[in-house]
């Protein structure tokens, strides 16, 4: 699809694409004309959410794969320049939840989380920068309200997240000689199966976060990936190494 | 970008910024009300501007409610 869209003619790569922000970021990706590649581990989610795209008359193809895993990340990449010729922009937003206090979080538990949330980030830059070194690109990260401040009971999900945003403002300065800009969008409560699973484990402690929030409700999937497709599009031209949050102003 | 149809009020409109921004909302389909205190010049601006009811009022906001009623319905 071309037109009007705000991403019109683009190829982004949307990594953690299978369900929650990303999947409904790469729908909102299509609907503003840009062809849209898919990775994350689930095949299956993956190749149902590419048929129900393509049927809509979207240029969509994906790629599954461990964001941990750099020869994967590199394919997620490949398999893009392949399919669509080149990357104009990617959406990092493969993440998952951390559980209990920081001192009841094993070990295991915690490699994990790095692994899949601070190296994965990693490597989907350096993967995408490598691709975006000759014609420049924008880049989203995906953190949280919890990028830039704590709270109990998520583990040491908070600390990975803070992470994301140094990797991007570290990325921000490596790549803007290049044409490359990379920002953050913070969602704060948002609608998602990770939200779901929370309010499920600890309901008070979900509803008390959304008393706080000054718009009083959680955003929803959808309202992030148009946050994330502005940062992405041109009309985000001066715009590198910025947190956006998508919050209802929780963290104002 | 879901602009189409809003009305949005400009104030400092016929500077650098405000006048960037009305050219670029009023691409995207927005009714603009433009007010500046250099009242040539924000009329200059809203001859210029494609779209719907373009409306201006030279005014100086350092006036309490100045800002108010100037312009009439868009």
């Amino acid at each position: 699809m071309t037109g009007g869209g705000l991403l019109a003619g683009k190829v982004v790569l949307v990594v953690g694409g299978s369900t929650g922000i990303g999947a409904d970021s790469a729908r909102v990706f299509a609907e503003e004309g840009a062809s849209v590649m898919l990775a994350a581990r689930s095949k299956d989610a993956l190749a149902a959410l590419t048929d129900e795209l393509t049927g809509a008359g979207h240029d969509v193809a994906h790629s599954a794969g461990d964001v941990s895993v750099g020869a994967d990340v590199a394919r997620f990449v490949d398999a893009t320049l392949e399919r669509f010729g080149r990357l104009d922009g990617a959406f990092n937003n493969a993440g998952i939840n951390g559980h209990g206090r920081l001192d009841e979080v094993s070990e295991e538990d915690f490699d994990r989380l790095m692994a899949v949330n601070v190296k994965g980030t990693w490597l989907c830059l350096r993967e995408e920068i490598r691709a975006m070194r000759e014609s420049g690109g924008s880049i989203v990260n995906t953190s949280s309200v919890g990028g830039f401040r704590g709270n109990t009971g998520l583990g040491a999900y908070q600390a990975t997240k803070h992470a994301v945003i140094g990797l991007t403002r570290t990325a921000a300065h490596d790549n803007g000689p290049l044409g490359i800009r990379v920002n953050v969008v913070a969602p704060g409560p948002t609608e998602t199966p990770m939200l779901t699973k929370w309010r499920q484990s600890d309901p008070a402690a979900v509803e008390r976060r959304l008393a706080a929030v000054p718009l009083r409700k959680a955003g929803t999937t959808t309202e992030v990936g148009h946050a994330a497709a502005w940062l992405l599009s041109d009309r985000a031209s001066q715009v590198t190494g910025v947190v956006l949050p998508v919050d209802g102003g929780y963290s104002a | 970008m879901g602009l189409t149809g809003k009305v949005c009020l400009i104030t400092g409109a016929a500077g650098g910024l405000g006048s960037a921004t009305a050219r670029r909302l009023a691409v995207d389909g927005v009714r603009l009300v433009l007010m500046d205190v250099d009242g040539d010049r924000v009329a200059a601006l809203a001859e210029e501007l494609p779209g719907p009811a373009v409306m201006h009022a030279g005014d100086d906001f350092t006036h309490p409610g100045r800002a108010s009623h100037k312009a009439g319905p868009v």
